[in-house]
């Protein structure tokens, strides 16, 4: 086990690398510069442009005259060197200043929208596969392809609008204006709730669709094998039967993809973070990348991208704790 | 107050008195009062004034009883040299919380329009007069080259250390004067690149000497706002001291430590007063949870702001400033719609916005502000005069392809289905409203007329034309151009698909070209110079005619008719990319040039009608619509809002609306 993980680590570093490679010229991809972008966005806003001196002079202090594998290898040394992720152009703060401010929110809200998944998503899997072609499996797979197809974002527009129009919460956020400042009580839990549940359900909608789709279809598969027959016959009682043994192995695409709450850390749903308003990383992302702040989103997507890597391997591990004829091999 | 309501002084008059012989502008403190030029009731008069009515805000009144800060008395400036504000409603009562957002970390400039105008001298709220500012007043001998800068005594930073003299000179010999801050020394304070020099008479007297007319300088002291302006008024010497190399051998090393890798990039970021809540400010809000940290900005009232109003209370009347940093305008549109911006004129103010902000205007509790435009245009169509291509060059030079392309054009119809039928066919001539304003200007050529467009199509020597009806160049290809259009005004986009239509039908093959708007800055940059034509908004042509001049002539990096001929205007010919213009455009640059160093503002508006009559004979760019104003939201328990003011980035509107005087009706 021990020489699997060394081995898994040793990969991560040239991966890194690789990515970070990729991440940088990706953003350097688009026209212009954090400064050229700036500017327009000055001018559409109608706040007129700075002069040429001003812009020769933070094109410098921003490096952004210098050849790209300069910059690269800047940004890319310090990483490596000093573990600093340098500086928003944006918000002329350290990057890890920025996201740990963030984090905690992005925490609470990828948790909670975890736990809605599998508290939705694993009673109806079952039982739509036990109960295959009921009306409650078509409703509940109808319902489920709506939630996926439906991009995310419109639905928080509509959920903000519905909630703004009959429930008179103050739209985006996490809190209202009145309680932001406000000594944590039921009043501010409450409100809290009034907003928290916007995402999570929202989140939730997509990630339960997929989830009882994968449980489904591998509960379905197990309860035709022969050790169910053979424990029906042994004259288990059908409930029992059913949760001790093949709803056990359908759950392996559960614990598969516990990795991924990772990386969703770091760049959860952008744009539906973005809409409603929430303090997250994705945003963060988003805005960096759209304003081209190329240290704060080629480190966003360097982190993001090394906790895939370290999340997949957590949910091998996972995996093979749970599942005992998953083999750990090279 | 009636009595003291004294002449109040146009910009004419000022400049005027500042050429014409030395008068101290400052007048009777009631008579500075700024409410002029509104349509508003002057403040009541007759209603008594609540003997008991406290004059500081009782959040202060508190500090003051904790033995926290100085009574009011020492925190204003000597009776005589306080500015006397009032707003246009009447006087008001102290307290609350302005909620506003910002977007994203890009918008600090709408923290500078709230909080930062506070330049030397200001304007009023319609851009009419200048008007008394931080300076009381600054006195101009007769020949136009001395300007004495009167302070006010008394006059605090908002730390509570004086404003000073000394903080004057500090700005003008070391911040001004540093080559590294400022490579090049501001045009501000020189005359054709020759400095100006800076004396001081006494702790409240500076003053300025340039070496020849500087008839612009009062112009430039009522705008200068903005943090990289040019404002004596904005560097407290006793915080920023510091962070010079000269006064600080450790500089680098607490550059270094800090994480700027020179002194300067420190400096500037010390000085952006809306992430360092350690600068001292002479602002009405002292900014205390910046916009780079969480998820809001936060302003609390500087106790020691320096205006009061007629009753003698100090401003501000509200204690505190909230915005909350929104990523999203659709989120701040519902923020507007749900009444929880207390004013906004910004962001999601389009006319498309309008129906729904109007819908919700009883439930959300505002109501509309009118935000007069200073444009003289929706839509202007520049043909790159300075094209690569020899032949488009020389097509697109061509006035009779222009006049052409012009009448070919159904204005009404454009403005019928794109504008909501808001405006009217117009050129790039000033607004109706100028003071600069010619019918045949703004009107010229502007009939759509198919027959006389193909007569001066044909004109410009055009007639062959390919299989397709398609009119070909010199050299036998179709005659093809792209034009560029940004996703700015979603507008644009139709509009220029109707005018290929309309140019298709003359024979012209026109493409829309849909980009995004850093590749379209990038393209038309005079290094690059890579657009065939594009397409801008009108600014300027109301207010600002004689500051904003991109489409009088090719000044300044807008003028996407002509970059490399503005080049020439803005370097002086030693642009790298400059190209000497043609003889009318290099005839309205001398006129440009010369016109600052005319003290007389009669002869400098003489010689802009020059600039205006050769550009109306040129023709250089082709004008769409007539643009219509705009507008922005103000909840209606919000007092002292004007009902409409001017749109001026250069002043930092509604800066100049007095939002200290704005106060929360119960």
């Amino acid at each position: 086990m021990l020489r699997y993980i060394g081995r898994r680590g040793l990969i991560l570093i040239p991966t890194l690398f690789a990515i970070s490679v990729v991440t940088f010229i990706v953003i350097q991809l688009p026209p212009g510069d954090f400064l050229s972008t700036r500017m327009a966005q000055l001018q559409s806003q109608g706040d007129g442009s700075l002069g040429a001196q001003e812009l020769a002079r933070l094109t410098e202090r921003y490096g952004l005259d210098q050849p790209i594998y300069v910059q690269y290898w800047q940004w890319f040394s310090n990483i490596i060197f000093r573990g600093d992720f340098g500086d928003s152009f944006d918000y002329g703060r350290p990057v890890s200043a920025l996201l740990a401010e963030r984090l905690p929110l992005t925490i609470v809200l990828s948790v909670l929208t975890l736990v809605f998944i599998w508290a939705v998503s694993f009673p109806i899997g079952v039982y739509s596969a036990v109960k295959q072609y009921s009306a409650g499996d078509y409703t509940f797979t109808f319902l489920g392809y709506l939630g996926l197809a439906i991009p995310n974002f419109l639905i928080a527009l509509v959920l903000m609008w519905l909630s703004l129009r009959y429930f008179g919460t103050s739209p985006g956020g996490i809190f209202s204006p009145e309680y932001r400042d406000a000594p944590w009580s039921l009043a501010k839990f409450g409100d809290l709730l009034s907003h928290i549940w916007i995402p999570v359900v929202i989140w939730g909608t997509a990630g339960t669709a997929a989830n009882i789709r994968v449980l489904r279809a591998n509960l379905l598969d197990e309860l035709r094998k022969p050790y169910v027959i053979a424990a029906r016959a042994r004259g288990n009682s059908e409930r029992w039967m059913t949760i001790k043994y093949p709803v056990r192995v359908a759950m392996n695409p559960f614990f598969s993809t516990i990795g991924w709450i990772l990386p969703g850390l770091i760049a959860a749903d952008a744009i539906t973070s973005q809409v409603l308003n929430l303090n997250t990383t994705g945003p963060l992302l988003l805005q960096a990348l759209l304003a081209q702040d190329m240290y704060l989103a080629g480190s966003v997507l360097m982190i993001s991208a090394a906790l895939v890597v370290i999340g997949t391997l957590i949910s091998d591990i996972a995996l093979a704790w749970l599942d005992p004829r998953v083999r750990l091999r090279y | 107050m009636t009595e003291s309501r004294t002449k109040t002084w146009t910009r004419r008059e000022m400049l005027r008195l500042g050429g014409g012989g030395t008068v101290l502008l400052t007048m009777s403190l009631a008579g500075c009062s700024a409410s002029g030029g509104t349509a508003e009731d002057p403040p009541d008069d007759d209603a008594p004034v609540d003997p008991d009515r406290p004059l500081e805000s009782p959040m202060l009144t508190e500090q003051v009883e904790a033995g926290e800060l100085p009574p009011l008395e020492e925190r204003l400036p000597i009776e005589a040299d306080r500015l006397v504000v009032d707003g246009p409603d009447s006087l008001g009562v102290f307290g609350g919380t302005y909620n506003g957002a910002v977007l994203g970390q890009g918008d600090d400039p709408w923290l500078e329009r709230m909080i930062g105008y506070e330049p030397m001298l200001r304007v009023d709220p319609q851009l009419e007069e200048i008007i008394p500012g931080i300076f009381k007043d600054i006195e101009v001998s007769d020949d136009g080259t001395e300007f004495t800068i009167h302070m006010r005594q008394g006059m605090r930073w908002s730390d509570g250390e004086p404003f000073t003299a000394d903080d004057v000179m500090f700005a003008f010999e070391n911040v001004y004067h540093n080559e590294e801050i400022h490579p090049t020394f501001p045009g501000t304070f020189a005359v054709d690149g020759d400095r100006a020099t800076a004396e001081r008479i006494d702790d409240h007297t500076v003053e300025l000497t340039f070496p020849g007319p500087k008839g612009d300088f009062l112009d430039l002291a009522s705008r200068a706002a903005q943090w990289w302006a040019h404002n004596l008024a904005f560097y407290p010497k006793h915080y920023l001291e510091q962070f010079l190399p000269e006064n600080n051998p450790d500089l680098d090393a607490e550059a270094e430590a800090a994480g700027f890798g020179s002194w300067v990039d420190y400096w500037e970021d010390r000085i952006q007063w809306w992430n360092n809540p350690d600068k001292p400010v002479l602002f009405p809000w002292v900014i205390t949870d910046t916009l780079n940290t969480g998820t809001r900005v936060v302003a609390e009232r500087n106790p020691y702001y320096w205006k009061v109003d007629s009753g003698g209370a100090q401003l501000p009347y509200i204690d505190r400033l909230e915005f909350e940093t929104v990523h999203e305008e659709e989120v701040m549109l519902l923020k507007g719609v749900n009444g929880e911006l207390d004013f906004h004129s910004r962001h999601f103010n389009t006319d498309a916005n309008k129906p729904v902000l109007a819908e919700g205007r009883e439930e959300g509790d505002y109501d509309f502000v009118t935000v007069q435009t200073t444009s003289m245009n929706r839509m202007i169509i520049s043909l790159n005069l300075n094209h690569k291509d020899d032949d488009l060059r020389e097509i697109f030079q061509n006035r009779d392809f222009r006049i052409g392309l012009s009448h070919a054009i159904d204005r009404q119809d454009i403005i019928d289905t794109v504008y909501q039928r808001q405006g009217e066919p117009w050129q790039a001539a000033p607004h109706r409203e100028s003071e600069f304003f010619d019918e045949e200007f703004a009107k010229q050529y502007t009939e759509y007329d198919v027959d006389l467009a193909n007569q001066h199509l044909d004109a410009a020597g055009l007639t062959a034309k390919d299989g397709d009806g398609y009119r070909l160049r010199p050299d036998g290809n179709r005659l093809r151009f792209s034009l560029d259009v940004t996703t700015l005004f979603p507008e644009w986009a139709n509009a220029a698909d109707m005018v290929r239509r309309y140019w298709a039908e003359v024979g012209v093959d026109m493409q829309v070209n849909p980009i995004e708007r850093t590749l379209f800055y990038e393209r038309k940059d005079v290094a690059a110079n890579e657009h065939d034509a594009n397409v801008w908004a009108g600014d300027g042509g109301l207010k600002v005619e004689m500051l904003e001049t991109r489409w009088w002539f090719p000044s300044g990096g807008e003028a996407n008719y002509a970059m490399a001929w503005a080049s020439y205007f803005d370097t002086r010919g030693e642009g790298e990319h400059a190209q000497e213009p043609p003889d009318y455009a290099l005839r309205q640059m001398e006129l440009a040039w010369q016109i600052p160093r005319e003290p007389e503002p009669e002869v400098q508006k003489d010689l802009f009608r020059e600039i205006l009559q050769i550009s109306k004979e040129q023709f250089y760019v082709i004008g769409i619509a007539s643009a219509a104003d705009g507008y922005a939201i103000a909840k209606n328990n919000l007092r002292n809002v004007v009902p409409s003011f001017p749109d001026s980035w250069l002043y930092l509107t509604p800066g100049p609306v007095d939002i200290p005087t704005w106060f929360f009706e119960n």
